[in-house]
């Protein structure tokens, strides 16, 4: 019994070094942010910084425009998830509760668009915002990002779990069906919304291919293409590399640190439907 | 269940109508309408400021006798057959050991987890600066331990393997996340019998967990399979397909041939022949359906 008890203690504590051992690089992303330009060169390497500095944040954010960029990708994912969320509700409500003709039809050809994959129609896509004078525009960067059939699917889903009475009651009561959807039944979406909220942003904050194609201006540049413009260049600038890359990283991992069970729960609805 | 008469399933049509419509015209344009467009493109030479040229079947044979194409495939393939194997032996492993209730498994798996909510960018920037031959920690730690250091990204044989390293660092918590939502599915019953029985850890595994969990591992294996086929942005940013093509994998040669040579007919030629390949392979991988159905 005892030997057995020991082999758990020793998985555990393995497990748990190998837990460290992945997140140490993160750890590290953050000490090497506060270090000065000779430090980041040194060796051996600092674990921490034996010299303190926010120079690299300050140059990364104000000469090097991170703040323009942060805010750029703040700006498009918060519209971006907005919105996605305002019209696959109507439409997931609209395909869960609504009766008219073609309806599962239309259902099942917006849900079968899952199996294609972004990247490829990314071509024709781009040539498509092209003629429509999207690129370089907010508007190139937002529009196209919205519609998904996932966010349909899985809130017909959701609707069509949940019990009709109380719907059927306003019914008869007289209220028509958009106080319905926007007072009955968008509240009690609340966990799917929240779940899909916490996806829709961290993928939309992550965006790299389509944003890279579609803005080449600085002005419109998201925090991923701006990130990756560091290596363009023969020799990164790696002080400026690496206090970019944790900007780029904050926002989600603070999103993640709140909202796990939301983004596990999310993985889990992608995942096993 | 429409039971009010003319008025309400009047409602009912154009209200519904009203909400499916944003999404639907969004759908149609921006998925479904490049589908069928990027099929017309592959018949044309165009680069955007002229004509757009008919050139039939040219693309097409073109692809055939492009060595570039080869290669890359060569290399996306190369690129699937470490990754995909690897990914789903750490996410089993780990899904197996954290599944147990014990205290902190919680803590553990968020642990393993975390690196999920690194973009893959931020992720090639930070492992960069990390596998650096002369001051990243990679080669410090390998000296301490009185082992070779290598040249990681600058070398050709090493490069793909980091980009794989890192490609696992990132996806295999995510991985095992699916995996312990299909463990907990599994009834405790099944492994208390077999306890009783007095069955081995290992005969536990190969007779219960793995049969009852194919569907959730079939899963998992395409996922990782179409994850590791569309990995684009680690290789932009941390080789860009160097040093001397080692990584170009076909993600790369697809981009270039569209947004650096301007040549989006032969680029929708790429694409579509790519996307049918892992087409191929999904329908196989759901075919062959990998594990056996639990009798």
């Amino acid at each position: 019994m005892s030997g057995r008890l020991f082999a758990k203690i020793a998985l555990i504590l393995l497990l748990g070094i190998l837990g460290i051992i992945t997140l140490f690089p993160i750890f590290w992303m953050y000490s090497s942010t506060f270090k000065p330009y000779k430090e980041i060169f040194a060796y051996p390497p600092t674990l921490l910084p034996i010299q303190f500095t926010l120079g690299n944040l300050y140059s990364s954010l104000f000469e090097h425009r991170f703040l323009r960029y942060m805010g750029n990708s703040l700006y498009v994912a918060l519209v971006v998830t907005l919105v996605a969320l305002l019209l696959h509700a109507m439409a997931g409500y609209a395909f869960a509760r609504l009766d008219f003709p073609f309806r599962d039809t239309l259902f099942v050809m917006l849900i079968s668009t899952l199996i294609i994959p972004i990247y490829s129609i990314l071509i024709p896509r781009y040539i498509l915002v092209n003629q429509l004078g999207w690129i370089n525009t907010y508007a190139g960067l937002i529009i196209p990002a919205i519609p998904h059939g996932f966010g349909i699917f899985a809130l017909r889903q959701f609707l069509l779990g949940l019990p009709i009475e109380l719907e059927e009651a306003a019914r008869i009561d007289g209220a028509s069906r958009v106080k319905i959807f926007l007072l009955i039944a968008l509240p009690l979406c609340k966990t799917i919304l929240v779940t899909l909220g916490v996806i829709f942003f961290m993928v939309n904050w992550d965006a790299f291919i389509w944003p890279l194609v579609v803005a080449v201006s600085d002005d419109l540049k998201l925090i991923q293409v701006g990130l990756a413009g560091f290596m363009d260049l023969q020799t990164p600038q790696w002080h400026l590399l690496i206090a970019s890359a944790s900007l780029a990283a904050t926002p989600n991992l603070i999103v993640f640190l709140l909202a796990q069970r939301y983004v596990v729960q999310g993985i889990k609805t992608t995942g096993l439907k | 269940m429409y039971r009010k008469g003319r008025i309400s399933k009047k409602e009912d049509l154009i209200v519904g109508y009203l909400f499916i419509l944003p999404d639907t015209l969004g759908i149609f344009f921006f998925w479904i309408l490049p589908m069928l467009y990027i099929i017309y493109l592959s018949f044309f030479r165009w680069n955007l400021l002229n004509e757009p040229v008919f050139v039939g079947l040219q693309n097409y044979s073109r692809l055939l006798k492009d060595p570039i194409w080869w290669h890359s495939l060569g290399i996306t393939l190369k690129y699937v057959l470490m990754y995909v194997p690897l990914s789903f032996l750490f996410s089993l492993l780990l899904a197996v050991n954290l599944q147990k209730t014990f205290k902190g498994n919680k803590v553990l798996r968020t642990l393993f987890f975390a690196p999920y909510a690194i973009s893959l960018i931020v992720a090639g920037a930070l492992w960069s600066y990390a596998f650096q031959p002369k001051f990243g920690f990679i080669n410090h730690l390998l000296t301490l331990l009185s082992l070779l250091p290598g040249g990681w990204l600058s070398s050709t044989k090493e490069a793909l393997g980091v980009i794989v390293f890192v490609s696992l660092w990132k996806y295999v918590g995510y991985y095992m996340i699916l995996l312990i939502a299909g463990l907990e599915e599994i009834p405790q019953e099944y492994y208390e019998s077999a306890k009783i029985d007095g069955a081995s850890w290992w005969h536990i595994l190969v007779r219960i967990t793995l049969p009852i969990l194919s569907p959730v591992i079939l899963f998992v294996i395409v996922i990782s399979v179409i994850h590791a086929f569309q990995m684009f942005d680690l290789v932009y940013i941390m080789t860009y397909g160097g040093p001397a093509r080692a990584t170009y994998i076909t993600m790369l040669y697809i981009y270039e041939v569209a947004f650096s040579f301007y040549d989006f007919g032969y680029a929708s030629t790429l694409s579509i022949m790519f996307f049918l390949l892992i087409l191929l392979i999904t329908l196989a991988q759901f075919r062959l359906g990998l594990f056996k159905k639990p009798s």
